[in-house]
């Protein structure tokens, strides 16, 4: 039955191996990793699709180097209240769970839209079909291309507060070119934390790859993670980035990828060409390729090659 | 909840829309919404009186910068200093403030702000109506069977026992996430909060654990609260600015994080909060951290003030959890925190 659900939950609707970088922890270097094993993979003649699903803070494509295109804007929908088909009964306002509309006896619906999450129940509870479709942009998806890399990013608009939603119109979008453009692998750089854009984010991987660093904090998280992970029937490998930091603990970080049934595939040394790439805009392996951080990047594309492209 | 209803109605009655006039005050408007949804619920009983005393939240828009270290090390010589602070941690998804600090927390309170469908499978006739009216699809429909839920996407809007005709299905509160408590070796208390994994609902949980912050603080007598935000500007992060007096906002010298910058800028000018920022690693790059600061100038009118070293302190501060000031006091990064602490002694 769980399974059943989580085989429901991962379905997709185009037929191509979809990998996510994750990590719990911000600033581990989920982008970082996203981006370069995006850009490796193109090197080796693969058409990838790099998906930027961190809608609140998007910087893919800043640290790919790309300026893209808008090419969708994401609509919610909104209560239109036909003030003149109303009967000011309160249902609408009763099956707002938001507390988004407000009913005051002998008054039309107040809308509060800041608090509407776009359910629609307001609408289906109306008996005299008063109430119809509205919407208001919530985001934006864009598209950029680079060599064999095409990216697709979301964005949610500043003031908004729906970034699951954009993180699903985002995925939607990156499905639907991933099927017409006939990509061989989709990365999809998820958003820090554990909560539903997250949630939406890893949906429908085959593999997550969990970025973090040597430090009690990116142990702790690693852990939460890594239990979301197994939950949505995902499995999930780990990175450690800055693997020899100072006052790194390598041994708690494996001691949790143990106790999670996951482990560490790759350690990213800390290296001044990582950080140099990243503030230019370069993905490393192109613009460094001999550095150490570079080179055990690639030896992890080699080894999700095999895992994945089989 | 009536007398709470009472309150909202009037308050959402004076004047004419003032709330689309004054972003801030709408806000405050739905802090309170939530206040007294969650009261509704029964897991915060919490009375609306704005407590008087300073929020100062911490936040950057970009994950990773040093938002929790920031704080944890600001806390400790706010404390010294002789000023009574609670300290908050409202990243739900990763609470870290507390490993910084070295502190356990008693995670004794579940908050119940997720709400999900349920469905009575004696009830219904499998007629798969609630299935279409699901925006989210979080409802399965399966041949012959009564549609099954995917609680990983159900948001509990409802829409579902809106439109079945049997009346098959109720929303029911669901635990999820949890209030702690911890009191730091360095005299201060702290209320963190933590999101049970699979759940959704970081915005309400972070409501409930500042609500709980703000009694902490007041049983405590504090002169301020001191919020270590998540990173994003999506809810979380707008319920864990909502009332604060000021917010730090803490970024390093990349353009990927000036990028996330002006995006939180852009959400805290349309909350009316003040904000100050501080350029964290900023000798990773002069040359860039010139420029975050000339364009936070011009486009934002803000002067920033604080620059922090990047040191090895700090990431072996991390390794003991004993926050940086602590650890070694007469470091550069220490240095540049102290500086840090009298500017927000000054500001609250």
């Amino acid at each position: 039955m769980i399974s059943d659900i989580t085989s429901v939950f991962n379905r997709k609707t185009v037929d191509v191996p979809v990998m996510a970088v994750t990590g719990g922890k911000g600033g581990t270097g989920k982008t970082t990793v996203a981006v370069n094993l995006a850009a490796a993979l193109g090197m080796k003649g693969y058409r990838v699709l790099l998906v930027d699903a961190d809608v609140d803070s998007p910087t893919a494509a800043i640290v790919l180097g790309v300026r893209p295109q808008l090419i969708q804007q994401v609509e919610a929908f909104v209560p239109t209240i036909v003030e003149a088909e109303c009967g000011e009964c309160g249902k609408c306002a009763e099956a707002c769970r938001a507390h988004a509309l407000i009913q005051i006896p002998g008054r039309k619906p107040m809308f509060f839209d800041d608090l509407c999450s776009g359910c629609e129940a307001c609408r289906l509870a109306c008996p005299l079909r008063a109430i119809e479709r509205g919407s208001k942009v919530i985001g934006f998806v864009h598209r950029a291309v680079r060599d064999n890399v095409s990216y697709i990013g979301g964005e949610l608009k500043p003031n908004e507060t729906r970034s699951a939603q954009v993180v699903a119109a985002t995925k939607d979008a990156a499905f639907s070119y991933a099927g017409r453009d006939s990509c061989d692998v989709m990365i999809v750089d998820t958003p820090p934390g554990t909560h539903c854009n997250v949630v939406h984010s890893l949906r429908a991987a085959d593999l997550a790859l969990a970025v973090t660093e040597p430090t009690p904090l990116g142990t702790y998280d690693l852990s939460l993670i890594l239990k979301l992970a197994s939950i949505l029937g995902i499995p999930c490998k780990v990175v450690v980035n800055r693997a020899d930091m100072p006052g790194h603990d390598n041994d708690a970080v494996a001691d949790v990828a143990r106790s999670s049934k996951s482990e560490v595939i790759a350690d990213i040394p800390v290296d001044r060409a990582l950080f140099e790439s990243y503030s230019a805009g370069e993905p490393l392996v192109t613009a460094h390729p001999d550095s150490l951080a570079a080179r055990s990047i690639m030896k992890l594309t080699e080894l999700l090659i095999q895992q994945l492209m089989r | 909840m009536a007398y709470g209803t009472t309150i909202a109605l009037s308050l959402a009655l004076s004047g004419d829309n003032v709330f689309f006039k004054h972003p801030r005050k709408a806000y405050e408007y739905i802090f309170f919404i939530s206040l007294v949804k969650s009261s509704e619920r029964g897991t915060e009983s919490v009375a609306w009186n704005r407590v008087p005393l300073k929020e100062v939240a911490v936040v950057s828009g970009k994950g990773g910068v040093g938002k929790s270290s920031v704080t944890a090390s600001l806390a400790v010589l706010l404390s010294k200093a002789g000023v009574r602070v609670t300290a908050i941690d409202s990243d739900v998804d990763a609470p870290n403030l507390s490993i910084i600090l070295g502190t356990d927390i008693s995670y004794l309170t579940e908050v119940q702000a997720s709400e999900k469908a349920s469905i009575d499978r004696a009830k219904c006739d499998r007629c798969g109506i609630c299935v279409s009216a699901c925006k989210v699809d979080a409802l399965l429909g399966v041949e012959g069977e009564s549609p099954r839920l995917i609680p990983f996407l159900c948001e509990g809007c409802g829409a579902c026992a809106v439109v079945c005709p049997r009346s098959a299905i109720t929303i029911k509160r669901v635990t999820s996430g949890r209030i702690g408590y911890g009191q730091t070796a360095y005299g201060f208390p702290i209320v963190s909060g933590q999101l049970d994994m699979g759940e959704s609902s970081s915005g309400h949980i972070v409501t409930a654990v500042k609500a709980r912050g703000r009694i902490v603080a007041q049983d405590s007598a504090s002169d301020v609260v001191l919020v270590d935000g998540p990173p994003g500007i999506g809810c979380p992060v707008i319920a864990s600015v909502a009332g604060a007096d000021y917010a730090l906002v803490v970024t390093e010298p990349t353009p990927a994080a000036r990028n996330s910058l002006d995006r939180m800028l852009t959400v805290l000018a349309h909350f009316k909060i003040p904000a100050s920022v501080v350029v964290n690693r900023f000798d990773l790059d002069l040359e860039y951290t010139r420029k975050v600061e000339d364009h936070v100038q011009a486009k934002w009118s803000i002067w920033v003030a604080h620059e922090i070293p990047s040191d090895e302190s700090v990431p072996l501060s991390l390794s003991k959890r004993i926050p940086v000031v602590e650890f070694q006091p007469d470091c550069d990064a220490s240095k540049a925190l102290r500086v840090l602490s009298d500017h927000v002694m000054g500001a609250i």
